[in-house]
């Protein structure tokens, strides 16, 4: 059904969008300005002797938590439609309690789907996710490729599904059987 | 055809086969195991449809009608298993050592089987106080209609097996009483009738050979099951009731074609089920008849599935005239005349009876009799039209009272009936469930006909 959770993840999302694109923007406004010619070079301040990979690398690092955590509090507006329950639950996002629920603890399953979800997360920020990237969505498949990719598609969309229904069903003993 | 395509094509072609296969099932799958709740097609109303109701509805019968969802769920069910050693069923606990546990039967070793009925330990404890006074005027009223009425106290796995329980898990709550060790301290209090196979279960645990109640399921062992339904038969006749003919039992052996007691394990549903080692058995065979006259008694039985171990292995028709299963006081099987217990005349079949057998697993005592010593009283001691008048009157309140009349109405819409039948419904309900508040002489604890 419909919500204002809804509404306001809209909204949360379009304005980080904005802000991207007005930030982006400025710095790509900022990149093209170059001094005139003939113009003596202005005194260059300590930071600028930091190395440029390295000014990259925090940038991109910087950016890429930023949006992790943007779009997680995103995800908790969209999911829960109770907005006092939502922030709730923003609130122990970063409570740094880290005591496990009595329900799910750390279990090894919790953990494994952990690791799984951050290797799809975080994987193509590094040369081997891109390459891996590039490869599963930007190349042109042979025809076996295709049959191989669609065989392990269809068995994990199986497995999906089984995920979906098993986790609701618990039959019980009537009867013996 | 380039190849994406044609793999277009076959995935649709799939797609289309998992829903004709949903609907017309032409294709035999092995069936899960276990009894759940088939949800209903939810018809579309605006309201429903609005506050979000109808999609959740719709969400869980397409979960449990898309086809191949048996091999579905035994796949994921088996990735958990192996890999996890976990279950996603939640009636079922592991415990040590690979063993099984229906959940209430763990939730009845920490205490905490109370929550399912109330957070009052007095409510619950008055519950069971006023369930055995009932039985023990019931037992009276029977008795002096000729009717032999006893409780058959069965073992419950995590009395007999409490060592091989998980460790309770962090969310405690405050210990509440127990069925098992209270009605016993009652029985004796009011003179029920009882055999407590549990006791005679926990005293032999260290001698047998054999498993008392298998690893992999629920219930009492077959083997454990002949030998103390034998005890149970000679504890009837010491009770006075009608000649049951002799058994003789045999040497035990292994039958490795039978299917093992292993109902936990393929309530797991899992692709490949765990193995359970196989069972022993006894054979059961008749002892010679001494008096062929004499006359078979018949036996209800009123009580959880432990009986079916008794059903499979005993000659029962031989031994009784006739054995009439009320399991739950609800389906009823080995009657060609009921299917139900509402269709039974319950006085006249009580009096008709010799014998009537509460047989309930400690876990289970929770809910002994499931409502039927309550109706069982009315019936014995008031008339169809004095229990007709009765239930009129509660009728007539519920229509006049505006909140009462509300509650049933929407009651009858969820359930799909009238409002007549739902009224009736809770009438009866009330009756059977609280009956000393709608028929004055059974508070003071006798029945008026056998003042004469």
């Amino acid at each position: 059904g419909a919500g204002w959770n809804f509404v306001l993840w809209g909204a949360y999302h379009g304005f980080f969008l904005v802000l991207e694109r007005i930030l982006t923007h400025s710095s790509v406004s900022k990149a093209d300005s170059s001094p005139n010619l003939g113009e003596q070079p202005r005194i260059q301040p300590a930071s600028a002797h930091t190395s440029p990979k390295l000014r990259e690398l925090v940038r991109r690092t910087g950016g890429v938590c930023l949006t992790f955590v943007v779009v997680m509090v995103g995800w908790a507006l969209f999911r829960i439609e109770n907005l006092a329950d939502c922030w709730t639950f923003i609130a122990r996002l970063f409570s740094f309690n880290f005591i496990a629920s009595p329900d799910t603890g750390f279990s090894s399953q919790f953990i494994v789907t952990l690791i799984v979800a951050l290797a799809f997360a975080f994987v193509t920020l590094f040369p081997f996710g891109k390459k891996l990237q590039q490869w599963t969505f930007h190349t042109d498949y042979t025809s076996r490729q295709h049959l191989g990719v669609w065989i392990v598609a269809c068995l994990l969309l199986f497995f999906c599904i089984g995920a979906l229904t098993a986790t609701d069903f618990s039959p019980f003993i009537y009867f013996r059987f | 055809m380039k190849t994406p395509k044609i793999l277009c094509l076959v995935t649709l072609a799939a797609l289309l086969l998992m829903m004709a296969q949903g609907q017309w099932h032409f294709i035999p799958m092995r069936s899960l195991k276990g009894a759940s709740t088939m949800p209903d097609f939810p018809r579309p109303y605006k309201e429903t449809v609005m506050d979000g109701s109808w999609q959740g509805q719709m969400d869980k019968y397409a979960k449990y009608n898309f086809g191949f969802r048996e091999p579905a769920i035994r796949l994921y069910n088996q990735y958990i298993w192996s890999c996890y050693h976990k279950t996603l069923n939640q009636g079922v606990i592991l415990g040590r050592n690979n063993y099984l546990y229906e959940r209430y039967f763990v939730e009845d070793h920490y205490e905490s089987r109370m929550y399912k009925y109330t957070s009052d330990p007095q409510e619950l404890l008055d519950k069971f106080d006023l369930e055995a006074r009932r039985l023990a005027q019931l037992q009276e009223l029977l008795r002096e209609r000729g009717t032999t009425l006893f409780v058959a106290i069965l073992p419950g796995k995590d009395y007999v097996y409490p060592e091989f329980l998980p460790p309770q898990d962090t969310m405690r709550r405050t210990p509440g009483p127990r069925a098992y060790p209270e009605y016993l301290r009652l029985f004796e209090q009011y003179g029920v009738n009882y055999v407590d196979v549990l006791d005679w279960f926990l005293g032999i645990k260290d001698t047998v050979t054999y498993d008392l109640m298998p690893p992999l399921g629920t219930h009492w062992s077959n083997i454990a099951a002949t030998y103390a339904f034998d005890s149970i038969m000679r504890y009837m006749q010491h009770l006075g009731g009608p000649a049951i003919r002799g058994v003789q039992l045999g040497k035990p052996y292994i039958d490795k074609d039978r299917e093992p007691d292993n109902d936990l394990g393929l309530l797991l549903n899992l692709t490949v089920p765990p193995r359970q080692k196989s069972c022993q058995y006894v054979d059961v065979s008749l002892a010679p008849e001494t008096d062929t006259a004499h006359l078979k008694p018949g036996l209800i039985v009123l009580g959880d599935s432990f009986f079916w171990n008794i059903h499979y292995n005993f000659p029962l028709d031989s031994l009784f005239r006739y054995t009439h299963y009320w399991f739950y006081f609800n389906t009823i099987y080995f009657d060609t005349e009921h299917d139900n217990t509402s269709q039974v005349d319950l006085r006249q079949a009580l009096i008709d009876a010799d014998y009537v057998m509460l047989s309930y697993c400690s876990g289970q005592l929770y809910d002994l009799g499931n409502n039927f010593i309550g109706k069982a009283l009315v019936e014995l001691c008031y008339s169809d039209e004095e229990i007709q008048a009765v239930r009129d009157s509660l009728c007539n309140n519920i229509r006049r009272d505006e909140h009462w009349r509300q509650y049933v109405q929407n009651k009858a819409a969820s359930e799909g009936i009238s409002l007549d039948q739902a009224i009736l419904n809770d009438a009866n309900y009330l009756i059977n469930t609280r009956p000393e508040e709608y028929f004055e002489k059974l508070r003071i604890g006798r029945c008026p006909a056998d003042n004469n």
